[in-house]
């Protein structure tokens, strides 16, 4: 029974595997294809011909490298501000008595959900205004602001499913308030930590917009902005931006899989603890 | 554990418990000597607090330390909030302001003059905003409540599955919801191509006739929905999934022994638990849902005809393709104020509260 | 560090509607000297922006000419120098700007009128039908770079294989592609930009124009789009798509995906912009390199030939706000003389000068540049500021009828009622 069982896990799960993995096959293919073969009709599953010249468009012809350490400094930053503000916040909006949570909340809300098409020309005005236009910081702390507040509601949610009494025992113990939150709290809630980090990261990774507007010079462009340089007005060079695509979906990758034990321990401490 | 008996707090507690919703409830069977409504928080004690020292003072006490506790709560919270209004309150109240005036563009920048409705009596004289409104909504129906049950079955499938299998199918969900959406958009309209595309060339070895996805009205929207439910359905897989890895195992463990079969157990047990985890899902795909932009700006254009047009690209073909700044702000003002309709509405029937100011119940 | 900012965040946000800086007097436009940004579409050959700024500061050794790549994406090109110049700011000094741009630019204040600190003559370089595209209530808000226009690419081996003429009509067209489809040499017959954008517009535009159709009143205030000569081009253009002559997916082809149909060997023949016929004729991404020829666009039976190209190309323009217009206007100057624009025809970019593009040898080495001087152009009625909400009423009911959604009839009203609501200032 539980082997049977195990099976159709097993297989169910290559069926989701098959089924994301597909379109992501198709852009590493297409990725290691030359510009004949890439609009080849009817398309080659695998490359009649290995090159990787699209590589080397996108990072000694184009300015690839800089625009992918800028992202991963913009994003790593601004998702640290982020989990070290919300953790705090969504602790207090979860535990703490605090007049006016239902405000905030409906406010941070409709924060994040005011389209940012709408908000790229008056944070221009802003950041201009103090001059950081063109610099790492002025990008982080945007970031940082669109991103706090689904990261509040997201760790509030998990603060309140976390037992309150290993909180008293440490405020019994004497821990001050910092201690506890970060000692007693955010261990517990490491599933929602990684869930709210991880999406934070995506949002800074993946956002075109602001940074195109924020950030025009080359020395400070992010990775979907440098794409969007790929080519000109009449070409969609597909193979260099899939060649571009593979690279920045690697540190995803990487970090997923880096912190792969921390991330299934931290959920499954969290269900032991329920 | 706190030594103020559970009976002693005031009905403060009660309330507590239920805007915990599920994860509150759950807790009831794990520590069965807070069978009552669970201590509050609002009260913990620190040593020199000398607790129990009689429940004549306890009052006066209480106040002092709720008070106490609500100042570091506010510290808690002030800095991610100052943050927030910083950096977002003069570009929403700008764009406000300009979906509420005449904008006009001087050799000094914008320029507001006037107090109109115009443009809003202009949207909604628009048929092309109806249109776009009409697609947004349909749009994000279904495409969220199809994430939602497709989401939910992964991370059932994963929490099955454990172990280091688990670990490596997070990864590869990871990627596509990690991709840039312009270039996930990009691989799609290159997968979608009606001559080289290797979707339209694999329909014509199955049909027998290539399938053109994105050249008509009803193909290009399932189209768009498939891009971006294979872009999103992660984002709800793993939410849920984190939802579910916190689950007090217990539970089911005697839903098992009361002789539930897997289905009941799950539909009568987990899912209602799972309720948090499955609103803030769903609110933050509703929330992206509604302003989608990427995809169909790269993959169609809001085409055939006008069939893919959402509000957003509206928004954004008004502001930055027309110049029309003020009506192009009122598309965007109007819009956050659906969402949040939408949202409050949502939460309402699901009864997630969001704060124990709303519950009343 | 993103806590100290707070304050000044603050403050700033108390201020920020009041941003920008004061406007530059007109006539007093500075050395020209110093540092200038160019803000431009990477257009040409590889690395062509480069050459031609190396070029320009070898002459002008006193300036020096940053290149900054725009997003290779039209609307979202104008919508960051929307965002820049009514932001007040002078970070780019000169950028490149769409044909279609110069009333929309000179109405929203993003460009500044060149007459006053240009000669008289200076326009005279120009072909008159490119200078006159650049004007705006009777000023020049743009100074034409560079040159494009709609030709038509066939495929030279398939026709002489069958002995056929170089079509002269749109009907001529559809029948020769039908016969080269029976053989089995091509796939199809003819592939365009019938997508849902700005580019069917203009493949709109050519078509209609050649039977005579108009898509407003020449005075810019009546919709003139449903008339019995534009009903008979979207008839005909919907029997191209009945008939397989055109491929059901050419409603949703841009540039790219025409072409890349048609250097597939795919297509018999090929609408597209000047860069098709070296991009056709290069080996390594053409499969029919060697065997296209470039011909003017046809007309329609009974009408005069040939048909009339779309006029494309960029411009360039100055930034209202840039504190270095002397050295724009020498960049300007410079880029549009003989030097940088025989730099462009050798290059495959058409030039704008009227000495390059009438220049023999240098037609006699280029079909393509040997055409575009004779052919006669159409201009999108881009002279009025609702221009995009003009094309917008164009495309979209064009590609909804061409898609099947709406019979022509009905397209055609829906249109004429879309872009009259436009030109009425009441679409959104």
């Amino acid at each position: 029974m539980n082997r049977i069982r195990l099976t159709w896990t097993h297989a169910a799960a290559l069926v989701i595997a098959a089924f994301v993995a597909a379109p992501l096959y198709w852009m590493a293919v297409s990725s290691l294809k030359g510009v004949d073969e890439i609009g080849a009709n009817p398309p080659t599953l695998w490359p009649e011909k290995i090159t990787f010249d699209n590589y080397k468009q996108a990072f000694v012809d184009n300015n690839f490298g800089t625009y992918l350490l800028n992202s991963v400094l913009v994003s790593v930053v601004a998702t640290a501000i982020v989990l070290s503000l919300s953790a705090f916040a969504g602790y207090a909006l979860a535990r703490l008595p605090l007049r006016g949570k239902a405000p905030i909340m409906v406010a941070l809300l409709m924060i994040s959900l005011f389209p940012t098409i709408a908000l790229a020309a008056p944070l221009f005005l802003l950041m201009r205004d103090i001059g950081w236009l063109n610099s790492y910081q002025g990008l982080i702390l945007v970031y940082t602001a669109l991103n706090v507040p689904f990261a509040v509601w997201i760790l509030r949610n998990f603060f309140l499913g976390i037992p309150k009494e290993m909180e008293e025992v440490a405020w019994v113990d004497g821990a001050s308030p910092v201690r506890t939150v970060w000692s007693v709290i955010l261990p517990q809630a490491r599933p929602g930590m990684f869930t709210a980090a991880i999406f934070t990261f995506t949002a800074c990774w993946t956002e075109f917009l602001i940074g195109l507007t924020l950030n025009t010079a080359d020395r400070f462009r992010t990775m979907p902005v440098g794409l969007a340089l790929f080519g000109s007005q009449f070409t969609i060079p597909y193979g260099t931006i899939f060649a571009a695509a593979m690279v920045s979906v690697l540190p995803i990758a990487l970090l997923v899989l880096v912190f792969r034990r921390a991330v299934v321990s931290g959920l499954t401490a969290g269900a032991v603890k329920g | 554990m706190s030594d103020e008996p559970p009976e002693e707090v005031p009905s403060a507690a009660g309330e507590d418990d239920g805007h915990t919703v599920a994860p509150g409830r759950a807790r009831r069977p794990l520590a069965p000597i807070h069978d009552e409504p669970p201590p509050p928080v609002t009260s913990p004690h620190r040593p020199g607090d000398e607790p129990g020292r009689g429940r004549r003072h306890l009052t006066s006490q209480r106040s002092v330390l709720e008070r106490r506790f609500a100042r570091l709560g506010w510290a808690f919270t002030w800095p991610a909030l100052l943050i927030v209004l910083a950096v977002t309150l003069f570009p929403i109240a700008f764009s406000v302001a300009m979906s509420l005036s005449n904008v006009t563009v001087s050799a000094d920048g914008f320029r507001l003059s006037g107090l109109t409705s115009d443009h809003y009596t202009l949207l909604l004289r628009s048929e092309r905003w109806r249109h776009a409104l009409l697609f947004t909504i349909l749009y994000t129906i279904g495409t969220v409540l199809t994430e939602l049950i497709l989401g939910t079955l992964i991370a059932l499938v994963l929490e099955r599955l454990g172990g280091a299998g688990r670990g490596w199918m997070m990864a590869l969900l990871l990627l596509p919801w990690a991709m840039i959406t312009v270039v996930s958009a990009q691989l799609w309209a290159y997968m979608y191509n009606g001559v080289y595309g290797i979707l339209t060339s694999m329909s014509d070895s199955v049909a027998g006739e290539p399938v053109q996805f994105l050249g008509t009205r009803m193909p290009a929207i399932l189209s768009m929905a498939v891009a971006d439910i294979w872009k999103t359905t992660p984002f709800v897989a793993i939410i849920v999934l984190a939802g579910l890895m916190m689950l007090p195992r217990d539970v089911i463990e005697a839903a098992k022994v009361d002789g539930a079969d897997a289905w009941t157990a799950f539909w009568r047990v987990r899912l209602p638990l799972l309720r948090p985890a499955l609103v803030i899902a769903v609110l933050f795909r509703i929330l992206q849902a509604f302003g989608i932009f990427d995809l169909p700006f790269v993959l169609t254009g809001g085409g055939p005809g006008d069939a893919t047009e959402s509000l957003a690209l509206l928004g954004w073909q008004v502001m930055f393709t027309n110049l029309d700044f003020g009506p192009g702000a009122a598309v965007a003002a109007s819009t956050a104020a659906l969402v949040l309709c939408g949202c409050l509405l949502f939460m309402r029937v699901f009864k997630a509260r969001v704060g124990e100011e709303e519950t009343g119940t | 560090m993103a806590f100290c900012a707070v304050p000044v965040l603050l403050a700033a946000a108390a201020c920020g509607s009041a941003a920008g800086s004061a406007s530059v007097d007109p006539r007093d436009v500075g050395p020209a000297s110093g540092s200038i940004t160019w803000y431009a579409i990477n257009f040409g050959p590889e690395g062509l922006p480069q050459k031609l700024i190396d070029a320009f500061e070898k002459k002008h050794p006193e300036i020096s000419v940053e290149f900054h790549a725009a997003p290779n994406n039209t609307d979202t090109m104008r919508a960051t120098l929307t965002t820049e110049i009514t932001g007040g700011s002078s970070s780019i000094d000169v950028f490149n700007s769409d044909v279609v741009w110069p009333a929309q630019f000179g109405a929203a204040n993003l460009a500044m009128p060149l007459d006053e600190h240009l000669p008289d003559d200076f326009w005279d370089r120009f072909e008159e039908r490119r200078a006159a595209v650049t004007e705006y209530r009777g000023k020049h808000l743009a100074a034409p770079l560079y040159a494009d226009a709609g030709f038509l690419y066939y495929r030279k081996d398939l026709l002489d294989k069958h002995g056929l003429e170089v079509p002269k009509t749109w009907e001529e067209l559809a029948e020769t592609a039908a016969t080269l489809q029976d053989s089995g040499d091509v796939k199809y017959g003819y592939v365009g930009q019938w997508a849902n954008y700005e580019g069917l517009t203009v493949n709109w535009l050519e078509m209609s124009a050649a039977a005579g159709g108009r898509i407003v009143s020449h005075d810019h205030e009546r919709s003139e789009i449903d008339s019995s000569e534009n009903r008979r081009v979207l008839d005909f253009m919907r029997g191209m798509m009945n008939d397989g002559v055109a491929p059901s997916a050419n409603t949703s082809f841009q540039e790219p995906q025409s072409i890349q149909t048609f250097v597939e060997g795919d297509a018999a023949f090929h609408r597209n912009w000047a860069h098709g016929y070296g991009e056709a004729n290069t080996p390594e991404i053409s499969a029919v390199a060697g065997k296209v020829g470039v011909a003017p666009l046809p007309t329609f039976e009974g009408e005069e030939g040939p048909g009339p190209s779309a006029m494309g190309g960029w411009n360039l323009a100055a930034n209202p706000h840039s504190d270095r217009l002397g050295a724009v206007l020498a960049f300007i100057k410079w880029m549009t003389g003989p030097e940088a624009q025989r730099m462009l025809a050798e290059n495959s970019v058409l030039p704008t000068n009227a000495e390059v593009l009438k220049d023999e040898d240098l037609r006699r080495d280029d079909p393509v540049l040997a055409l575009a001087s004779d052919i006669p152009l159409v201009a999108r009625p881009s002279a009025t500021p609702r221009y995009p909400q003009v094309s917008n009423g164009v495309f979209t009911n064009i590609n909804g009828s061409l898609a099947g959604s709406t019979p022509p009839g009905a397209a055609l009203r829906a249109a004429s009622a879309d872009i009259q609501r436009a030109l009425d200032d009441e679409a959104l």
